[in-house]
């Protein structure tokens, strides 16, 4: 009995009861915990390199554009020159892809505060930012470099007197076409809207799989579709909308867009996604298409062969207008590094950096135009006579008020408009049940 | 004598036990530390968000505008319930559920049907079976886009094979074509799912039944009505019930491939709440429209609890 007894004492302090395991288990799980929240440990002995680099005053800077051929690599390496020229400051470059960017920053705002030290934006999220006093102002930066010639583009940025936001790219829309596939059809570019469809429909052979035009028109695609669509105001001089007022159902507008559904018609590959319209261009499957200025610059990394052939047509339509849309750097007002963002920023907009940026781009317009070198343009054989002489609007002039909603307006365009293209409805009908939505938008919003 | 010194022993520690009773707090720190993680996990990240939805779909929100939050009490609900659009977002929902469920169970049965029976290499088919189950959804959607792709689609060359095909189909604009490729594809990412759920029933039935009946003479198709099919109803009932969830929140194919084009034909809810708060930033109203779906879901769960309790009455 004894002997059993003592075994049964030995046994229990050799096992572990239960409230010893869960004790055990509750300062294990909160040691771990401690690990997972204490900061990473320093590696003894790190290099000066990694010394300094923590030091160093960290800005993040946010875009679309850092994966996008020749502005990709401009920018990137803009980036690593500045880290290399001053040993407080590393701006770390955030790529955020085109389509998801305004929502994406536009929610951030909404929940919190808005993402990153210094951020670029279209001319459509622009103007929210500045309205929602979410921003540094950015006149030192002018004054700094000694700017006096800034393009009149920027008006739209300034609130009180203050400027918010300074262009990095001015793309402007024009016809590219591929000179090869217009000597082919022995075909002159087009000088009015109905001679553009016939120049189109006669580049076009569906059964070859030839196309004379293409332009985004899926609504799965719905950044790109608006993106492309909004310029379709100009062939018969329109505003989409004039203050609060839409102007869905005017002439212009209905006439624009009947334009569109007859070059979807005529010459457009139906249902190609934006990836398979811009690959159809690069073979030279698809022989024109409404493309940004930006857009051209891409094309001598993407399809080296292409680049030769390329050429701008003049604008067909009597009124001469495109739009030119800007694409302003900005620095959040939330930002712990505000300081050290102007400094990125004034380095940007040092005239000679400035020009040097443009031209690594293959940008065309410039926003400080003195910085522009006549030599660089001149080369630029596609840049006549589409891209050269054109009046350009900006997005603030045509979208009236809806420039604070400008995205939600589009989309009540593209969504109606896609069933001209897909479910047989007429333009004027669509563009009535989509003035109504707009209209119930500019309530909403007002 | 052992037992009586056992005895002693219990009868000690009990009266230790009564002298020092446990404190109270003592009692219930434990269990209550052991569900605190649980909890904080649901209340941070399931019921807070929900609550925060539904205190959402009562006010009016602009997005990243200076404006706070503006009570509008039921103006949402008035709204959603009056707009046509939602209820043709409800239509294409039912509509898009009913024919995965019908098509994605079809072909589950039938595959189980056949790869419950003995042939060579079963294994290996078994396993191939799962494959659409087991890619995940992206990369499925780029296939099927390629595939489906107007200038390129390798589909085409199929379709120009029929009579009166002389040009490539739209596959994806047309709004009838849509709406079938999507139930198709959703239903072949889901069968796999469903035909090994099925598989495993059918194996659970005794074969002295089968062997039974067939020595009373049954046909096949009687065998299969008399003792396959009674035999994995229960099953086919769960089924159904987590092929209506499964494909009442189907999001990715439909989002990636049609964006709930074109004209809306394949817009179902989860779509349409994504399209409101995202494209057209209209984020309460989609906080509206939210709770609508997760109504419906709650419904669609409460089915299925209701049949389990069903289920167990019957079994007890």
């Amino acid at each position: 009995m004894s002997d059993q007894n003592g075994k049964m004492q030995t046994g229990t302090g050799a096992k572990l009861n239960r409230r010893d395991f869960l004790r055990s288990a509750s300062a294990l799980a909160g040691l771990g915990l401690l690990a997972a929240c204490a900061p990473a440990a320093q590696p003894a002995g790190g290099s000066s390199a990694d010394t300094a680099s923590a030091e160093r005053q960290e800005v993040r800077y946010l875009s679309w554009w850092f994966e996008e051929g020749n502005r990709g690599d401009t920018w990137n390496n803009f980036v690593t020159e500045f880290n290399e020229a001053q040993s407080e400051i590393e701006v770390v470059a955030e790529n955020i892809p085109f389509d998801q960017y305004t929502t994406k920053t536009i929610v951030g705002a909404q929940s919190g505060q808005l993402d990153g030290d210094i951020v670029m934006a279209t001319p459509e999220l622009a103007p929210r930012l500045i309205q929602a006093d979410l921003l540094v102002p950015l006149d030192d930066v002018l004054v700094r470099n000694g700017i006096t010639d800034l393009s009149s583009a920027h008006d739209a940025l300034r609130k009180d007197g203050n400027l918010y936001g300074l262009d990095m790219v001015t793309v402007a829309f024009g016809i590219l076409y591929n000179k090869d596939r217009y000597e082919e059809a022995n075909i002159t570019p087009a000088t009015t809207p109905d001679e553009w469809v016939e120049v189109s429909a006669a580049l076009t052979d569906r059964e070859a799989q030839k196309y004379g035009f293409f332009a985004t028109h899926l609504v799965s695609e719905p950044s790109d579709f608006w993106f492309q669509l909004e310029v379709w105001c100009m062939p018969y001089d329109g505003i989409w909308a004039e203050g609060t007022t839409p102007l869905l159902t005017s002439d212009p507008i209905i006439q624009g867009l009947k334009l569109f559904k007859q070059m979807y018609d005529v010459a457009m590959p139906q249902g190609a996604d934006n990836p398979t319209g811009y690959r159809l261009f690069q073979n030279g499957d698809v022989a024109q298409g409404l493309y940004v200025s930006a857009a051209v610059g891409a094309f001598t990394k993407d399809a080296p062969d292409l680049y030769p052939l390329l050429r701008s047509a003049p604008i067909p339509w009597a009124s001469n207008k495109s739009i030119a849309r800007i694409h302003p750097m900005m620095i959040n007002k939330a930002s712990d590094a505000i300081d050290e963002s102007m400094e990125f920023v004034t380095y940007m907009y040092n005239p000679d950096n400035y020009r040097r940026m443009v031209e690594g781009c293959q940008d065309v317009i410039f926003a400080q135009p003195s910085a522009a070198r006549q030599e660089y343009l001149d080369n630029l054989e596609w840049l006549e006579p589409g891209y050269s002489g054109v009046d350009y609007v900006t997005p603030f002039d045509i979208v009236g008020d809806f420039v604070y909603n400008f995205n939600e307006f589009g989309q009540i365009v593209i969504t109606n408009f896609a069933d001209v293209l897909n479910a047989g409805k007429s333009v004027e009908e669509a563009m009535e049940i989509a003035q109504q939505q707009a209209e119930d938008l500019a309530e909403r919003v007002s | 004598m052992s037992e009586r010194v056992d005895a002693n022993v219990l009868s000690e520690r009990t009266s230790q036990r009564e002298l020092k009773p446990r404190p109270r707090l003592r009692r219930y720190l434990l269990p209550f530390s052991l569900v605190l993680p649980i909890i904080l996990y649901e209340g941070l990240l399931i019921v807070y968000p929900i609550a925060q939805g539904i205190y959402g779909s009562f006010t009016r929100i602009e997005l990243a505008s200076k404006n706070p939050p503006l009570w509008v009490g039921w103006a949402n609900y008035e709204r959603m319930f009056s707009d046509p659009a939602f209820w043709k977002v409800i239509r294409t929902t039912l509509l898009f559920t009913g024919l995965v469920i019908v098509v994605a169970l079809t072909i589950g049965l039938l595959t189980a049907l056949l790869f419950n029976r003995p042939f060579r290499f079963r294994p290996l088919a078994r396993g191939m079976l799962m494959m659409p189950w087991a890619i995940p959804e992206v990369p499925v959607v780029m296939i099927f886009i390629w595939m489906l792709s107007p200038q390129f689609g390798v589909v085409n060359i199929l379709a120009r094979m029929l009579p009166g095909v002389t040009q490539n189909p739209q596959w994806l604009q047309v709004p009838e074509l849509a709406m079938g490729w999507m139930v198709l594809i959703s239903s072949w990412k889901a069968f796999p799912f469903y035909s090994l759920v099925i598989l495993a029933a059918l194996q659970a039935i005794p074969q002295e039944l089968y062997e039974a009946a067939r020595v009373d003479g049954a046909s096949r198709l009687q065998l299969f009505w008399n003792v396959t099919f009674p035999g994995i109803g229960s099953t086919l009932e769960l089924l159904v019930v987590l092929a209506a969830i499964f494909s009442f929140k189907q999001f990715t194919i439909i989002f990636l491939m049609t964006g709930g084009g074109p004209s809306g034909t394949t817009e179902t809810i989860v779509i349409r709440i994504f399209n409101t708060a995202f494209r057209f930033y209209d984020y309460s109203y989609a906080t509206a429209l939210g709770v609508a779906g997760f109504v419906v879901s709650l419904a669609v769960a409460f089915v299925f609890i209701l049949m389990q309790a069903r289920r167990a009455q019957e079994s007890a």
